[in-house]
C-alpha cells in the first residue's frame, strides 16, 4: 500500500539539537552559576593559611601544606575511617530492608495503597528532629530501643556512649528516615517490567523467588543502582543526626568527615585547611561515584 | 507432546461471557489455529490452557490428567508472546537455558538440550548475543527455542506475527510451519489472521464470542462453512453477498425481477419451508466466471464494471450487479469492459438465511 | 496482578510497617508527655496528654513567646511558596534536562550527567560562607527568590538523575513511531513520553519536597532574618526559650504535616502512574 501520500508534512519544528540545548540549558545555568564560585574559591582557599575570622589579615600561601598536613593527620584518617563504616552500614540496611520491603509491596492486597503511603513517612521528617527522635529512643536508662531489647532478655546496651555502638545507632536512624527512598525507587522499578516477561517466567517454571532473583532483581538494576549513587552520596554527607544523637563524643570518636568540615570551618574557623579538607572530601566522593556510574553506563548499554 | 482435552470450558469477567462452553480434543503433535476477531475468546482460551487465567468452569487435560487446577509452572506448557517478551538482561543462551535452569537442571544436561535446540531452529550463531540488537525473525526463533527447550506437552503461540512487520511475516510463517512439524509438538496458536491460519494449521477453530462456530481442516472451513460468518471470515478476497428475493416462482436478484437466480432445488424447498423472504446468495471470487458470446448456462447476468486492479497474477475486478457490488477474481488478461457477462455457477454457490444459517 | 496468598509478603511488609511507623506513634505520643512522663521506665503508653509542646510551637497560651508568634505565619507562607516552587522549578528543569540526555546522547552527555551528580556533592558547611559572600553581592540575601534559587539548586541534581533513569526506561519506538507519523519531537515527549513517566515525575516531586521543606542549613545562614522558612524559624524561637524534648518532638510533628498532605495529594501518581512504555502490557 502506498503510504507516503497519507502521512502529513513534518511541522515546522526545531531540529533536534536546538531542542536538546533548551532542554540543558537552564539546569546547566544555574548548576554552574551556583557551583562555580564557591568550588573556585574553595581551591584558592585551600592554599592559602587563611581565617575567615580575620579576614585584615593577609593570607600567606602555603602551597600544599593544608593537604599534606591533613593526609596525614592520623585523626583525620580516624574520621575517614568511621565514615566509611557508617556509610556501610546505613546502605547495608537501606538496601536490603528496602529491596525486601518493595518486594513485598508487589503484591496486591487489600489496603497496600494505604499502607505504602504510611511506609513513607520516615521520609518526611525533619533530619534534626529525627536526630533527637533517635536520641532519645537509645537513652540507655529510659529508651524505647533498650526496654524492648529488655523484654527478651538482652541486657542493656550504651548506645550513644561507646562509638561502635554509635556508629549502628546512628546508621539505624538514618537507615529509618532513608529506606522509603529506596523502597519508593525500587518499587518503581519492579513495577516497570512487562506482564508478559513476568508470564514467560512463570510459564517457564520459575518459582516466585526464582523470579525475583533472576529476573525482577536484574532488570531493576539500573533504577536501584541510581537510588544506591543518591544515598552512597548522601550518607557521606551524613551530619545533623551525628550532631542531635552524639554531638561527636565521646570526645571525637563518632565525628564524620563531614562533622569535622564543619568543626574546622565554623569551630576553629581555619578556613584555608577546611577548603582542603573540604575539596579532599569531594574527590573520594567523587572517586566512588565514578565506580558506579560506569557500572550504570555498561547497564544501560545492555537493556 | 501430548493430547489436549478441553471440556466446556467457561470463563466470565463480571457480567461478560468471554468463553461459553469451549469444549474440543487436540491430538498427538496436531498444530490448531484458534481464529476469529479481537474479543472473541482465543486468546483467553489459550491462557487458560497455560494456566495464566482461571477458568470459572470446565476442565482441561493433557494426556488425561487433569490440569486444570495447577500453576502454569506446574503444566509443563511452553509459551511465545505476543511480544515475544524475551528476558533483555540475558544473552540468548541464557534465555534458552532460564526454564531449565528454573528447574534445576545440571549444567550439562542444560548444555545438551541448547545445542539440540540451536540445531533445529539454526540460532547456534547467536548464542552468545544479547536480545536487543536481533531482528525479529531471530528473536522469534530464540523465544520459540525457548519455549521447546524443556519438550512440553503442549506448545501455545500468543499471535507471535501480529507485531511484526509484514516483510517478515511470510518468512516467519514458514519456519513456524516447518519447526513445528520437525519437533512434531502439540501446538496451538491464536490468531485474527485468516490467511495465517489458513496456512499453518492442521485444524483450524473459528469462535466468535466465546464460541465455537466451526473447526475442521482449512479445506473444510473454506470449501464448506457452517455458517455466514465463517463464511465471510475465511477467504481472502472474502466472500462476495448478494440479497436475493424468494418468491413464488424461485429465486430472483432483489429489485429486478427478470434476473432469475437458478439454485438446488433443496434449498428453494428449504426456503419455503422456513417461511422466508429473503437469503443470500455467496460465492468466492475466484469461481465468478467471465462469459462471452451467448450462452445458455445458468446465472448469467450482464453486470456494470466499477474498477478492476492488477494484484499478483490476478485481475481483481468489482462489478455493480443490480446495484450490490460483486468482485471476481480474474485471470490477468481478462477482458473486462464497462458492461461485462458473469456467471454465478449455481453448483459453487452457498446459500444462507437471515441469521446466516447455511441452507445449501 | 492475581493476588496471592499472603504469608511472606505480608510478614515483610508487615514487620518493616512495624519498624517504620513504630517511632512516628512514639513521636507523636512524645510530643504530648510532659517532662517527667517522657523520662520513666518502663516507657509510658497511657499517660495524661499535655500540650505545651504545641503551645511553644504556636505561641499559644502559656508559651506564646514573641519570638514565636510573630512572623509564625509569614514563615509558613514562606516555607510553602519555596518548597513549591523550588520544587517545580528542580522536577521541571531536571525533567527536560533527563530526557535530553536520555535522548540525544549528546557528546559529553556522561560528563555532564556526572557533573550533575557532582552538584548534589557538596557538603553544604563548605559552601555556606561562599554563598553568604555570592548572595550579599547579589542581593539575595533574605529574599524569598534567594532561597526559591538555593532550593531549586539542592534538588536540581537529584531531579535530574531520576527522571533520565525513567526515560531510560521508555523505549524509543515510542517516539519514532509517533515521528513517523507526523508528530514532532516538542509533541511527542509532551503527549507520549511524559504521561509515561508520570510515576517517576510524581516520585521526584516528592523527594524534592521533602528536601526543600526541611532545607535548614542553607536557609538558617543565606534567610535568617525576614524570610525565614519553617524549620529556621522554629528552631530560632525554641533556641530563646531553651529546647524542651516535649518542643522539639511536637515542631518535628507539626512541621512533618503539609509534607504527608502533599504526598498524600500525588499518591495515586506515585502508585498507578510508574510504568515505563507501551509496548506489551504492563504489571499494575
Amino acid at each position: 500500500m502506498d503510504e507516503s501520500r497519507s502521512r502529513p508534512k513534518r511541522p515546522r519544528t526545531l531540529p533536534d539539537p536546538w531542542l536538546c540545548a533548551i532542554f540543558i540549558a537552564p539546569t546547566v545555568l544555574i548548576l554552574t552559576l551556583m557551583v562555580f564560585y564557591p568550588f573556585v574559591s574553595l581551591i584558592r582557599y585551600s592554599s592559602l593559611d587563611f581565617s575567615m575570622l580575620r579576614p585584615d589579615v593577609t593570607p600567606v600561601s602555603v602551597g600544599w601544606s593544608n593537604y599534606i598536613d591533613l593526609l596525614t593527620d592520623k585523626d583525620i584518617w580516624q574520621r575517614f575511617v568511621f565514615t566509611g563504616k557508617f556509610v556501610l552500614a546505613t546502605l547495608s540496611i537501606q538496601f536490603v530492608v528496602g529491596i525486601a520491603a518493595a518486594h513485598g509491596f508487589q503484591r496486591d492486597f487489600r489496603g497496600r495503597d494505604l499502607l505504602f503511603t504510611l511506609a513513607l513517612m520516615p521520609m518526611m521528617f525533619c533530619p534534626i528532629v529525627v536526630g533527637f527522635l533517635w536520641q532519645y529512643m537509645f537513652n540507655s536508662e529510659w529508651g524505647m530501643v533498650n526496654w524492648l531489647i529488655s523484654l527478651l532478655g538482652i541486657a542493656k546496651i550504651d548506645w550513644l556512649g561507646k562509638s561502635e555502638n554509635a556508629l549502628w545507632a546512628v546508621a539505624i536512624a538514618d537507615a529509618w528516615t532513608w529506606t522509603p527512598f529506596v523502597i519508593l525507587l525500587a518499587t518503581a522499578a519492579f513495577r516497570g517490567i512487562p506482564t508478559d516477561i513476568r508470564e514467560s517466567a512463570q510459564v517457564d517454571g520459575a518459582s516466585p523467588a526464582f523470579t525475583f532473583f533472576h529476573v525482577t532483581l536484574p532488570m531493576s538494576l539500573p533504577i536501584i543502582t541510581i537510588a544506591f549513587l543518591l544515598r552512597l552520596i548522601d550518607a557521606f554527607k551524613q551530619f545533623d543526626l551525628f550532631v542531635a544523637m552524639t554531638g561527636g563524643g565521646p570526645g571525637s570518636e563518632t565525628e564524620t568527615a563531614a562533622y569535622s568540615l564543619s568543626k574546622m570551618a565554623f569551630g576553629y574557623f581555619h578556613t584555608g585547611q577546611a577548603s582542603a579538607f573540604a575539596i579532599i572530601l569531594l574527590v573520594l566522593i567523587l572517586g566512588l561515584s565514578m565506580v558506579f556510574v560506569r557500572y550504570l553506563t555498561s547497564l544501560s548499554n545492555r537493556i | 507432546m501430548a493430547t489436549v482435552e478441553i471440556e466446556n470450558l467457561k470463563v466470565l469477567f463480571g457480567e461478560v461471557t468471554a468463553v461459553d462452553g469451549f469444549t474440543m480434543t487436540l491430538r498427538h503433535g496436531e498444530f490448531v489455529v484458534f481464529l476469529g476477531p479481537s474479543g472473541c475468546g482465543k486468546t483467553t482460551t489459550l491462557r487458560c490452557v497455560a494456566g495464566l487465567q482461571s477458568c470459572t468452569s470446565g476442565e482441561i487435560r493433557f494426556d488425561g490428567k487433569p490440569v486444570t487446577n495447577l500453576a502454569p509452572a506446574q503444566r509443563n506448557v511452553g509459551m511465545v508472546f505476543q511480544f515475544v517478551s524475551l528476558y533483555p538482561h540475558l544473552t540468548v543462551r541464557q534465555n534458552i537455558a532460564f526454564p531449565l535452569r528454573a528447574r534445576g537442571a545440571r549444567r550439562a544436561e542444560i548444555a545438551k538440550r541448547i545445542d539440540r535446540v540451536a540445531e533445529v531452529f539454526r540460532i547456534g550463531d547467536i548464542l552468545g548475543r544479547y536480545v536487543v540488537g536481533l531482528p525479529p525473525g531471530a528473536r522469534q526463533k530464540v523465544a520459540l527455542a525457548r519455549a521447546v527447550v524443556r519438550e512440553p506437552a503442549v506448545l501455545l503461540l500468543d499471535e507471535p506475527l501480529s507485531g511484526v512487520e509484514e516483510q517478515y511475516r511470510e518468512e516467519m510463517r514458514w519456519d513456524l510451519r516447518h519447526f513445528q512439524r520437525e519437533l512434531g509438538i502439540t501446538t496451538v496458536h491464536v490468531t485474527h489472521d485468516q490467511r495465517e491460519a489458513m496456512s499453518l494449521a492442521d485444524r483450524v477453530v473459528l469462535m466468535r464470542d466465546g464460541k465455537i462456530i466451526q473447526s475442521g481442516p482449512p479445506a473444510a472451513l473454506f470449501d464448506n462453512p457452517t455458517n455466514r460468518f465463517a463464511a465471510s471470515f475465511i477467504g481472502s478476497p472474502s466472500m462476495n453477498f448478494l440479497n436475493l428475493k424468494v418468491e413464488a416462482n424461485g429465486l430472483g436478484v432483489a429489485s429486478d425481477q427478470t434476473l432469475r437466480v437458478s439454485a438446488p432445488q433443496e434449498v428453494i424447498d428449504r426456503c419455503r419451508a422456513q417461511g422466508l423472504n429473503e437469503v443470500m446468495l455467496g460465492i468466492r471470487p475466484h469461481l465468478v466466471e467471465l462469459v462471452n458470446g451467448a450462452t445458455v448456462a445458468k446465472n448469467v447476468w450482464p453486470a456494470q464494471l466499477i474498477d478492476a486492479v492488477l494484484v499478483g497474477r490476478d485481475l481483481q475486478a468489482e462489478f455493480s450487479l443490480d446495484g450490490q457490488t460483486i468482485i471476481a477474481e480474474l485471470p490477468f488478461d481478462a477482458d473486462v469492459h464497462g458492461t461485462t457477462v458473469l456467471r454465478l455457477p449455481p453448483e459453487r454457490c452457498f446459500f444462507f438465511g437471515p441469521d446466516g444459517s447455511r441452507l445449501g | 496482578m492475581r493476588r496471592s496468598p499472603l504469608s511472606l509478603a505480608a510478614l515483610v511488609v508487615g514487620a518493616y510497617l512495624v519498624l517504620s511507623d513504630g517511632p512516628v506513634i512514639w513521636l507523636i505520643l512524645s510530643s504530648l508527655k510532659s517532662r517527667q512522663d517522657l523520662f520513666t521506665l518502663p516507657p509510658k503508653v497511657l499517660f495524661h496528654p499535655v500540650w505545651t509542646g504545641y503551645q511553644a510551637v504556636f505561641g499559644i497560651g502559656a508559651a506564646s513567646t514573641t519570638a514565636i508568634a510573630v512572623g509564625l505565619y509569614e514563615s509558613l507562607v514562606t516555607s510553602i511558596l519555596v518548597s513549591v516552587l523550588g520544587t517545580f522549578f528542580a522536577v521541571a528543569l531536571g525533567t527536560l534536562a533527563g530526557y535530553a540526555t536520555s535522548r540525544f546522547r549528546f557528546p559529553g552527555h556522561g560528563d555532564f550527567m556526572f557533573f550533575v551528580l557532582s552538584t548534589r556533592m557538596i557538603p553544604p558547611v563548605a559552601v555556606l560562607v561562599f554563598y553568604l559572600v555570592m548572595y550579599s553581592r547579589l542581593g539575595l540575601i533574605d529574599t524569598k527568590v534567594g532561597l526559591i534559587l538555593v532550593t531549586t539548586f539542592i534538588n536540581l541534581g537529584l531531579a535530574t538523575w531520576i527522571m533520565k533513569g525513567f526515560f531510560d526506561g521508555v523505549p524509543t519506538e515510542v517516539e519514532n513511531i509517533a515521528l513517523v507519523n507526523g508528530y514532532s519531537r516538542l509533541n511527542a515527549f509532551w503527549r507520549l513520553v511524559l504521561p509515561m513517566v508520570r510515576g517517576g515525575i510524581a516520585a521526584t516531586a516528592g523527594f524534592c519536597f521533602i528536601f526543600a521543606w526541611n532545607e535548614f542549613s542553607f536557609a538558617s545562614i543565606l534567610a535568617a532574618t525576614t524570610a525565614k522558612p519553617l524549620p529556621v524559624k522554629i528552631s530560632a524561637a525554641m533556641g530563646a526559650t531553651g529546647m524542651e524534648w516535649t518542643q522539639i518532638f511536637a515542631a518535628g510533628v507539626v512541621l512533618v504535616v503539609p509534607v504527608a498532605i502533599f504526598f498524600f495529594l500525588i499518591r495515586r501518581y506515585l502508585l498507578i502512574g510508574m510504568t515505563f512504555g507501551v509496548l506489551g502490557k504492563r504489571s499494575g
